[in-house]
């Protein structure tokens, strides 16, 4: 079934870790601000103002289209694209058209079967258009409220051609291309906005339709898996799928056409004539040059030079920030079990918390890694380290100490506790035969037998446990 | 690039030809070697007027039509004149690369931002509704 | 003129020099401004006043088109659609003449967003020309022109897109200069064809033209097309003609020339042979293509620069909003007038799918005919001289019906816009009692060049000093 479905992603990356605009001073920080406070004469598009390309965005760019195994273009050029839309204050948006930045790369993903080569059609850069706020939903709101602090925010489009056959590569394409770009230091996927999506979807055979506004990576599978099914229930029901645009709307998950082919765009695309042309093709050695080493090569690079699996390459390599925690551990710690841990432990924990690596100090993992490779601790205890760090904070040691979970002192209290259970026979008979309170006398033993030592709680549950198994 | 072929297209069969083209004959003579360009019509003008979003009343379109038709007939004097080796001009000037540094300056105060707006509401610009 | 001013203020009142003019414009029915700002400027007057600034233009009263962009002061373009906006910014222009000291009287009448050659598609009513006031000033910039010709402005602003600065300077008889592409920045110039404006000055004399300009011009780092350049426009501003060589395109005398005009173009032709110039025939072939190739690109231009006024964030915003196509096509058109509306819908064939080619591509290829015209020309002269308008101004509703024959207006301005280079019209004479402007036009950046001969002529001859009776 998946084999019968063609899809295509534009994706749209804010460069949101500029300093300002793409084409004004304006701040990019206004996440957490008041409505149309980040704005200025020219991102409002006032009558007389005129763009001015920042230069790092055009870096940033072709940083992005390296990577990508994009071909930077020799010169490269902005045109006016023109619709009306509440959004765009300016009524056309600045974009590329022909000339983009960069032209023909490939992203290599997992795909259903095997291995899948996706092709990338172009990289271009282009203004984001502002926000609409609908009271209510798209089609039933009485009017709409627009806030311009995200308009004119640097945005690359990635076109990619339509070589992914399932919802699923789809999003192990934007998986992958979030990492790309984590690595690259071009963009902070994690805030609103971040990263937006425009698909074709068609079943073999059929039209296909534009499926717009889907934010970022996780709501991709499910639009498109919705997609799917509307397009089969149409054709199901013997009719033909249009050609069309629609709305993904994310709280219905549900798709909604939005534009009818009488109102066919025309957008009139011409070369913008504030702006001159950019020659950047001497750039481009520089910016290949600093390029970091991007997730396949270092994903490669760990397996063969720490021996660890594949799947943990991996997972290490999926976040820039991971991967150099792991390397940095790894020169201090054995790195195969770095990586089970960090991989498998740290990760999980920290997903489970919604929190980010930042939250764990690298010595703190190298102590803890130390502690296992001497069996000082067991690895549940190891676990609970992990946690109570997250949760609480303090250093390994310390939080072995207070909680006892060293391994010594655990078999100390294990000792005690046989002990005291072979000595107060009486008492284990008392037990068994329905008197709970017959056993504090035997905790109380070994509380004497460890000088206080034990964790009562813990101490009882251990002797619990001797006497089941007597 | 932009395609040129409809220039392309048109232009092959006309040699350079600089002489006032003002008959009417001339002018219908020319038209039907470039076939494809017709006179703008009624139904163009509703066409234009959605893209340009200006309504276009009933009763101006007649007057629309003919006085488009008669600017049309002017600029297709261009015709007469074979560009095809020629570059265009986008700009007047011949800078590249002209870019601006980095770095984030103070935007307009929400209340400045807002001045001019004929609706507002809670920091919003108040459009109509989308659908 | 304005060095004398700036002497009288500096030793008198500014405040006084302020308020007769304010005075003058109250009492004229010229209809030259769009909007006095009486207030700021008195204000200013007496701040002036009680202590004095630096500044090249320090305590000079200005007009400013309505066209640019003054932070404060409501700008409007003439247009019903952008009634009451009121830019929170100044143009670059703006900022650079307050650096030197002026007072800014007002912002002056024009054609709707620069579309006209005779102040007539104001949604503020005509602008009269004050030496006939049944006649239009020229436009675009006629509100300047007119205020300056008629003493209610020591000097003004304009823009000029296809003529729109020389026009009303040339009806009007006074000096009206539009510099080299990209010397001035357009930054807060209210886009009407990008490729073709530049914002320039207006003047009594040519002195206080090359004055103006020298403040004006000068990189902008908000203007991607802003040029560097050295300025210095008052130097050698009297070093005459002898030597030079004068270029008379063929193409812009003969047939459909007034024969007032050309005998008056003839005339300042052998004024600057006494001066010591010479003169040659040079041709400039593609000529009678600069019309079409010129309303193509800049129509196509205004469709999308004009495209941003739909009453959300500024501007006109009338009925109960519906869906919001619906509504911004019902602002657009009640905000915008009769010939803005074609233009946009002409320029929005023009660039839409299938017509690109024929018609926006085909004129900037046309543009590059008549670029490499001047180019070839300037190999062997270093100005040449020509007719501003081939006819004085003509009647208020005489040519507005007809919107192929107010085009024709153009056809001697029209190609220095489309070639990028200099021009200044500057008054030679009176055909039936009204100006004549002579067009000197200069190579890419050769403005000093320009005002020099401009300076030379309007020395030997006296029209510059001829002045229309007050219009009350």
């Amino acid at each position: 079934m998946e084999n019968e479905v063609i899809i295509g992603l534009e994706v749209h990356v804010q460069l949101n870790k500029l300093n300002s605009k793409l084409f004004c001073s304006c701040s990019t920080d206004y996440h957490d601000d008041d409505p149309n406070t980040h704005t200025c004469p020219v991102c409002l598009g006032l009558p007389g103002t005129l763009p001015m390309i920042n230069k790092k965005a055009v870096e940033y760019a072709i940083r992005v289209a390296l990577a990508l195994g994009c071909v930077v273009q020799e010169e490269t050029l902005f045109y006016r694209k023109n619709y009306y839309y509440p959004d765009l204050p300016k009524a056309f948006q600045i974009t590329q058209y022909d000339y983009p930045l960069g032209l023909g790369g490939h992203m290599l993903i997992k795909g259903e079967d095997g291995e899948r080569v996706v092709r990338i059609n172009r990289v271009h850069m282009e203004e984001d258009p502002g926000r609409l706020v609908h009271a209510g939903t798209i089609d039933r709101a009485k009017y709409t409220m627009v806030d311009y602090n995200r308009c004119g925010m640097a945005l690359l489009e990635v076109v990619t051609e339509p070589d992914l056959r399932s919802p699923k590569e789809a999003r192990a394409f934007l998986d992958k291309l979030r990492s790309i770009l984590d690595y690259l230091d071009v963009f902070d996927g994690d805030l609103e906005g971040a990263m937006r999506v425009d698909s074709n979807l068609s079943l073999v055979g059929g039209d296909r339709a534009e499926v717009k506004n889907i934010s970022g990576h996780k709501g991709v599978e499910k639009a498109l898996n919705y997609e799917i099914t509307r397009q089969k229930n149409v054709r199901r029901r013997g009719m033909k799928v249009v050609q069309e645009t629609r709305h993904y709307d994310e709280l219905r998950g549900v798709t909604v056409s939005i534009r009818t082919k009488e109102e066919a765009h025309d957008y009139r695309y011409f070369p913008e004539p504030d702006l001159v042309p950019m020659r950047i093709a001497d750039w481009v050695p520089r910016v290949q040059e600093e390029l970091p080493e991007l997730p396949d090569a270092k994903r490669d690079r760990f397996r063969t030079q720490y021996g660890i699996t594949d799947d943990h390459a991996k997972s290490l390599t999926s976040e820039i920030k991971v991967a150099n925690f792991y390397e940095r551990v790894a020169g201090k710690a054995p790195p195969k079990l770095a990586a089970v841990w960090i991989a498998d432990v740290l990760k999980g924990e920290l997903n489970y918390r919604d929190l980010s690596i930042e939250n764990f100090h690298e010595d703190q993992m190298v102590e803890i890694l130390k502690m296992l490779e001497l069996e000082a601790i067991t690895e549940k205890g190891a676990v609970e380290v992990v946690r109570q760090i997250l949760d609480e904070g303090g250093s390994p040691a310390e939080i072995v100490k207070a909680r006892g979970l060293g391994k010594a002192e655990d078999d100390a209290v294990r000792v005690a506790v046989r002990a005291a259970v072979a000595e107060c026979g009486p008492a284990v008979e008392d037990y068994r035969g329905g008197n709970e309170k017959a056993i504090n006398f035997i905790v109380g033993q070994v509380m004497k037998k460890t000088r206080g030592r034990a964790d009562p709680g813990e101490a009882n549950r251990l002797v619990r446990e001797a006497i089941e198994e007597l | 690039m932009i395609s040129d072929n409809v220039q392309a297209a048109a232009v092959p069969v006309l040699p350079l030809v600089r002489q006032k083209v003002d008959s009417l004959t001339d002018f219908i003579a020319r038209r039907r070697i470039n076939v494809g360009i017709g006179m703008i019509t009624g139904e163009d003008v509703d066409h234009i007027s959605w893209l340009a979003s200006i309504r276009v009343a009933e009763n101006e379109k007649d007057e629309f039509v003919d006085q488009f038709n008669t600017v049309l007939e002017y600029f297709h004097q261009l015709d007469e004149l074979d560009t095809e080796d020629v570059e265009p001009t986008y700009r007047m000037v011949e800078l590249v690369n002209i870019f601006r540094e980095d770095e984030a300056k103070e935007s307009l105060p929400q209340e400045e931002t807002l001045r001019n707006a004929p609706k507002r509401e809670n920091g919003y610009f108040k459009s109509p509704r989308i659908v | 003129m304005l060095r004398e001013l700036k002497e009288e203020i500096a030793s008198g009142s500014a405040e006084e020099v302020i308020s007769a003019l304010l005075e003058r414009v109250k009492r004229s029915r010229l209809n030259a401004y769009n909007v006095l700002a009486e207030e700021s400027a008195l204000a200013r007057a007496r701040k002036f006043d009680e202590s004095p600034w630096d500044g090249r233009m320090a305590g000079i009263p200005i007009a400013i088109k309505d066209s640019i962009s003054t932070r404060g002061i409501e700008t409007t373009c003439s247009s019903w659609i952008l009634r009451g906006y009121i830019p929170p910014y100044d143009a670059h222009v703006i900022e650079r003449l307050k650096a030197e000291g002026v007072i800014i009287l007002g912002k002056t009448n024009m054609d709707e967003f620069c579309m006209g050659t005779s102040t007539e598609t104001s949604c503020f009513g005509p602008t009269r020309n004050p030496w006939d006031t049944e006649r239009v000033p020229g436009g675009s910039s006629g509100g300047s022109a007119a205020a300056v010709a008629a003493g209610e402005a020591p000097c003004a602003l304009g823009s000029d897109t296809g003529g729109s600065i020389r026009c009303p300077a040339s009806f009007c008889g006074i000096v009206g200069m539009k510099p080299t592409y990209g010397l001035v920045s357009r930054y807060g110039l209210i886009s009407y064809a990008n490729s073709l404006e530049q914002i320039g000055p207006l003047a009594s004399t040519v002195e206080d033209a090359a004055l103006m300009l020298d403040v004006i011009a000068g990189h902008d780092p908000r203007d991607s097309t802003s040029a560097k350049t050295e300025g210095g426009y008052l130097d050698g501003l009297e070093d005459g003609v002898r030597g030079m060589v004068c270029g008379v395109p063929k193409e812009y005398l003969g047939e459909g020339l007034d024969s007032s005009v050309e005998r008056s173009v003839w005339d300042a032709i052998s004024v600057l042979e006494d001066l010591g110039a010479s003169w040659r025939e040079v041709s400039l072939p593609h000529t009678r293509y600069a019309l079409a190739a010129y309303y193509i690109i800049a129509m196509s231009e205004a469709s999308s620069n004009l495209a941003r006024f739909d009453g959300l964030r500024y501007g006109l915003r009338i009925g109960t909003d519906k869906d919001w196509h619906t509504t911004f096509s019902e602002i657009r058109a009640a905000g915008f007038g009769p010939e803005v509306k074609r233009r946009i819908l002409l320029g929005t064939y023009a660039l839409s799918a299938g017509y690109y080619g024929r018609y926006y591509l085909k004129a900037l290829k046309v543009r590059t005919l008549i670029k490499e015209d001047f180019l070839r020309a300037f190999q062997d002269v270093d100005v040449l001289v020509t007719p501003t308008m081939p006819f004085p101004a003509f009647r208020i509703g005489e040519r507005i019906q007809d919107p192929l024959s107010l085009y024709m207006a153009d056809v001697f301005t029209v190609p220095i816009n489309l070639a990028g280079v200099p021009a200044i019209s500057l008054p030679c004479g009176f055909a039936g009692g009204l100006p004549v402007g002579l067009q000197i036009v200069g190579d890419h950046f050769a403005e000093k060049t320009v005002f020099r001969v401009s300076r030379a002529y309007e020395d030997a001859t006296p029209h510059h000093a001829a002045r229309p009776q007050e219009v009350i």
